[in-house]
Parts: C-alpha cells; structure tokens; sequence
C-alpha cells in the first residue's frame, strides 16, 4: 500500500493542496482539484495539467510515474487550443 | 464599458491578487509583474537560458540516415519583452494581450517578437503568435481566452463566453510564458530553407 503525500494544484492562480495515492492516475487527483475550488462546470477533459517547468502530464498516467514527489506543483488550466 | 465599474474592479483586483500569489513560480519562469494599474497588469518575461538552433535533419543520401544539429551559443541570449493584460471589463470581455519593449514598453514589431509556439499532446507546435490582427494592426496571440482571438473575424463562431468559465489572468501569463519564452529556452528550430539531400564523400 502506497504511502498518501500531498501535491498542489495551481488553478486560476490559487494553490489547491489534494492528498493523493501515487499509484493512482493522475485524473483521479485533478477531479478532486477541481471538485475542491468548486470549479466543476467544465469537464474535466476540458482541463490540462502540467509540471512547474511547463511540460504537459498525461492525465492516465500515475502519479508515481509522473515524477511528482509530495508538494510537487501542478498547473491545472483550461485548454486553450491554437487559432491561427 | 459593459460592467459596473466597481465590479469591474473588484474582478481585476481578484486576478491582480491570484497572480501576486504565485510571483515565486513567476520568478522562478523569468516573469515579473512591473506595474499594476486598472486595468492593466504589465509583466516582463526574461528568458534565461542560451539560445540553442536545431536544424531541421538531413537527409542522407543513399542512406536511410538522417543527422540532427544541435548548437548552442552561449553569447547569444532570447531577449527580454514584456506584455500588457488589459483587463477592461473582465470577464465579459476577454483579457487583451499586446507585446511590449521591456524596456520602453512601446508596442513592439512582430520581427522583435519570440515564435511563440503552443505545443500539443503530440508534440506538434502551432504557431500562435500572429503579424498583424485586422482591428489593432498589432501582432497578437491567436489562442482562445485572448480578446484578439476572440473579436479576430475568423473567430465569430468562437466566442468568449463559451470558454471564460475557469479562465483566469494568471493561466495567461502562463501561456504567453510557455509559449513566447520556454520555447526559446528549449531550443530554436531554424526556420531556414530545406536543406537539400547530403552527400557524404
């Protein structure tokens, strides 16, 4: 059984502290981000995460896997999609 | 003005504060807020690393090989811009994003702009830093949550409304970050001519 820790969401700029399994995917963990700063009428496939240094995360990859350590930041934003 | 002026802002100041909250991740991305005055939000962005050029591979010929080059030089730093987030009646109207001289914060010329690339699941990059857009003259970000995106003429069927919710001041500066400055710290891919098939002699 995995030890719990807690990593943080960055969502409009607000810090979203969720207590995460390493073993589960990530969107198990951005659902409750957003459940949490009430930010729930978007779908969540509507949201991407990605690492402090700007690298997008795979939403079905696990935790542990992702490289995120306890306090780890995540940015959760909206996608935005290219125009042109 | 579409909104009350007092709720206008209040909302501005909302964003301001949010953006204020993560100024360590900010400077940790080279981006600092310079000046703060309804209903603008100056920032700078300053890439740090040395500006490396890929070049598209070669081919080489008679050969199923290909060679990619890498150089990096170390005198040869991306330089320093800045951005204005208008924020006048936010949130019924989207942020507006105009590029800016760090230094005089005179609007700048598209040729003294970074490529500005969003890149994808995939990896695929879309340049989304455009010349000119048709109601300012001025080069601008073609993205979803900018108000040049979304008041561009190709854009009416896209509109604001339909992606504000969620949509904060600090995920833009964000994005002009991921998109105009750690490109450039990644690397330059050199945009020259298709360098014809190789000869190794």
């Amino acid at each position: 059984m995995s030890q719990k820790y807690t990593i943080v969401f960055v969502i409009a700029g607000d810090d979203v502290p969720v207590e995460v399994n390493p073993n589960e995917p990530l969107h198990v963990a951005v659902t409750k981000a957003l459940k949490e700063s009430s930010n729930t009428s978007r779908p969540r496939d509507d949201w991407e995460a990605r690492n402090a240094d700007g690298s997008l995360l795979g939403s079905d990859v696990k935790i542990s896997a992702l490289g995120l350590a306890a306090g780890a930041r995540v940015m959760l934003s909206p996608k935005v999609g290219g125009g042109g | 003005m579409r909104l009350d002026p007092a709720v206008a802002r209040a909302k501005f100041e909302n964003q301001v504060s949010r953006v204020q909250a993560q100024r360590d991740t900010l400077a940790e991305w080279g981006c600092w807020v310079r000046r703060v005055e309804f209903p603008d939000v100056d920032v700078v962005f300053v890439p740090r690393s040395p500006a490396r050029i890929s070049h598209p591979p070669f081919e080489v010929a008679r050969s199923p090989l290909s060679v990619t080059v890498n150089r990096e030089f170390g005198a040869l730093a991306a330089r320093a811009f800045g951005a204005r987030f208008r924020l006048d009646d936010f949130d019924q109207l989207p942020p507006s994003v105009t590029f800016r001289d760090a230094w005089t914060w005179e609007t700048l010329p598209y040729h003294h702009l970074p490529d500005g690339a969003l890149v994808d699941e995939q990896r695929a990059g879309t340049r989304i830093l455009q010349q000119r857009h048709p109601e300012t003259g001025l080069p601008f970000l073609c993205v979803r949550g900018t108000r040049e995106y979304h008041s561009h003429p190709e854009h009416t069927g896209d509109a604001w409304v339909l992606h504000r919710e969620g949509f904060a001041l600090f995920d833009l500066v964000a994005l002009v970050w991921r998109t105009c400055v750690r490109p450039v710290q990644l690397h330059l891919i050199a945009a020259g001519p298709v360098v014809p098939r190789w000869e190794l002699r």
